[in-house]
């Protein structure tokens, strides 16, 4: 694990993917509904909240956790946005891909094997800035 | 949400993102199988 080492091809996905949830999931929504970007962000993240603990009732296990899974990702794509502000996208998509690298890095260059892997991984994310 | 609308980009990325786990999950039992059978 850690992702089992990121390809080019899974970050070039992934960074397809959050662009698309910028340029099409708030700009463009925000445009069509006559929102502002900070009402947009905003309703999308409050959306998200009141969906997680509603995939409880999502029996599958493997359907339910990639339902969570990429739910809490646009959330926290929005978090991020929130934070830095819109104009910034381009940069925070590869700031976020390069956070995913270190995560692989650390784990395969250093902490593969070791008894706390996970533990020390958490904690160098923890760290690491976005 | 739910997903703002998942335009063709994003489901092509995910797509991608998807295949590249799998490719990457694929040529990594290889290496291990190599190591097995070369006794690393």
């Amino acid at each position: 694990m850690p992702i089992c080492g990121f390809n080019e091809k899974m970050l070039k996905g992934l960074a397809a993917l959050t662009e698309g949830l910028i340029e099409h999931g708030l700009v463009y929504h925000c445009e069509k509904n006559g929102e502002t970007i900070e009402q947009g962000i905003k309703r999308e993240i409050s959306d998200m909240a009141r969906l997680i603990p509603e995939l409880n009732r999502i029996g599958d296990s493997a359907k339910r956790i990639l339902t969570e899974g990429i739910v809490k990702y646009a959330q926290g794509v929005y978090m991020l946005a929130r934070k830095t502000g819109i104009e910034n996208y381009k940069d925070n998509i590869s700031k976020i891909m390069n956070y995913f690298k270190s995560m692989d890095s650390k784990y395969y260059d250093e902490l593969e094997g070791q008894p706390e892997d996970m533990k020390d991984l958490a904690e160098f994310l923890n760290e690491k800035e976005i | 949400m739910p997903l703002c609308g998942f335009n063709k980009e994003m489901l092509e990325g995910l797509k991608k993102f998807h295949e590249g786990l799998a490719e990457q999950r694929i040529d990594k039992s290889s290496e291990e199988k190599q190591d097995f059978l070369e006794g690393n």
